[in-house]
């Protein structure tokens, strides 16, 4: 009797030590699918932001063939570091993407999202200034 | 008296006694097994769920619809759909009537691969004007690439393709425009050696379906229905702005309890996909 008791006993540890390692496992990765949303949210709301932006000016300035490097812009969180480009590719036709990185308390790296929208940028007859229209199938996902 | 040992009785009863004692101990130790079997077994079946909501939604997230090219998913049956599944972003730096020249290094950034003519294709962006509105034109690609130069002193590669001249003409004379590299996929409910499965083929010549998690329950076991922005199933034909998902399927052993076999761990997932692009 005493040797079956320690057995289930055992078994019950057993099953505890697997339950609590694929808890682990499945927290490990929904913080990481968590961290992955994060930065694709940060990306796409940068870029969202800066249809608009001043960079358009420099488009004009840098030409075709060229990278206008916006920059970094306002962290949305502390952990979060947003970068900001806009490249040429075709035409009146710009790629502004955005780098999202969310780093840990010491500086490594836990996860990174690039999101990206192809824009026309068009002059205004009005008072030609410039201005953006995201064309059609516009968003442009990191592929990594 | 002098008595030794057990009488017949005794041992009897204490044989007995023992009997029950062990069938409890087993019985316990039995109940810990399949709990441990079935959790385990719920753990794989969960994973397996995800996974497919996971490939699916990757599959479809870039996906899109405009007026040259028409809707980049059909919904093909209750289980199975075709979409043209995005793999890359490139710059067309010289597209003709018979050739379209990719700049190979203009998106390095973004770890774009350059087409397999096997299985990929491509759309080329083509403004609005007189012929009609703007939009993504597809094109095959016929053969393998060469190298190349842009005019603009960029490397390339070079493809031989069949492009109509309103395309041509529409790209103007600059001859460069952007292109989405995408492959043609089947996304569905097959019938494998290990029963139903969900698995992804290639729609070119050759390929075949590579499973990807399993096992659905019966070919019902995956559900799509196209949904429009709202989430409203479809009534029509109509291009959908996402997709609704349910996966059933169960885990691959029965679990012996007595002697006897009970049903497999069953669950199911649910999911909208909303594309990207949506129109």
């Amino acid at each position: 009797m005493i040797a079956n008791v320690l057995v289930a006993v055992g078994l019950g540890a057993a099953v505890s030590a697997v339950a609590a390692a694929a808890g682990d496992v499945a927290l490990r990765q929904a913080r990481e699918v968590f961290l992955g949303v994060r930065g694709r949210a940060a990306a796409s709301a940068a870029v969202a932001s800066e249809l608009r932006g001043v960079w358009l000016d420099s488009t004009a300035i840098v030409g075709p063939g060229r990278t206008v490097v916006i920059g970094p812009v306002p962290r949305p969180r502390a952990d979060t570091e947003v970068r900001l480009d806009a490249r040429w590719l075709a035409r009146d036709l710009w790629l502004l993407s955005a780098t999202a990185t969310i780093q840990d308390v010491g500086g490594q790296t836990r996860a990174r999202a690039v999101n990206g929208i192809i824009v026309q940028v068009l002059v205004s007859p009005i008072d030609s200034t410039y201005f953006t229209r995201p064309i059609s199938r516009g968003w442009v996902a990191g592929y990594q | 008296m002098n008595r030794r040992g057990f009488s017949l009785f005794e041992l009897v009863v204490g044989i007995v006694i023992a009997t029950l004692v062990l069938g409890l101990g087993f019985s316990l130790s039995g109940r810990v097994q399949t709990v441990a079997r079935q959790r385990g077994e719920r753990i794989g079946l969960a994973a397996n769920l995800s996974t497919i909501i996971e490939v699916l939604g990757r599959e479809l997230e870039a996906a899109g619809s405009d007026p040259a090219s028409g809707a980049d998913v059909q919904i093909v049956g209750a289980n199975s759909l075709t979409a043209r599944a995005r793999r890359g972003l490139l710059v067309g730096c010289r597209i003709v009537a018979d050739t379209v020249d990719i700049a190979s290094d203009s998106l390095a950034g973004l770890r774009m691969r350059l087409p397999d003519p096997a299985r990929d294709s491509l759309m080329i962006w083509v403004p609005s004007d007189s012929s009609g509105p703007e939009g993504w034109v597809p094109v095959a690609l016929l053969g393998s690439g060469i190298g190349a130069a842009c005019p603009s002193g960029e490397g390339a590669v070079r493809y031989p393709a069949t492009i109509d001249s309103t395309t041509v003409a529409r790209i103007g004379p600059s001859g460069r425009s952007i292109l989405i590299l995408f492959e043609s996929i089947n996304a569905r409910a097959y019938l494998g050696a290990g029963g139903w499965q969900f698995g992804i083929e290639g729609l070119s010549a050759g390929a075949t379906v590579q499973p990807i998690a399993g096992r659905l329950v019966g070919a019902g076991g995956l559900d799509l229905v196209g949904l429009d922005r709202l989430g409203v199933p479809l009534a029509g034909p109509g291009p959908p702005s996402a997709i609704g998902v349910i996966v059933v399927a169960e885990s691959y052993r029965g679990l012996a309890v007595g002697g006897g076999r009970v049903a497999p761990v069953r669950d199911s997932a649910r999911a909208i996909l909303r594309f990207r692009n949506a129109p």
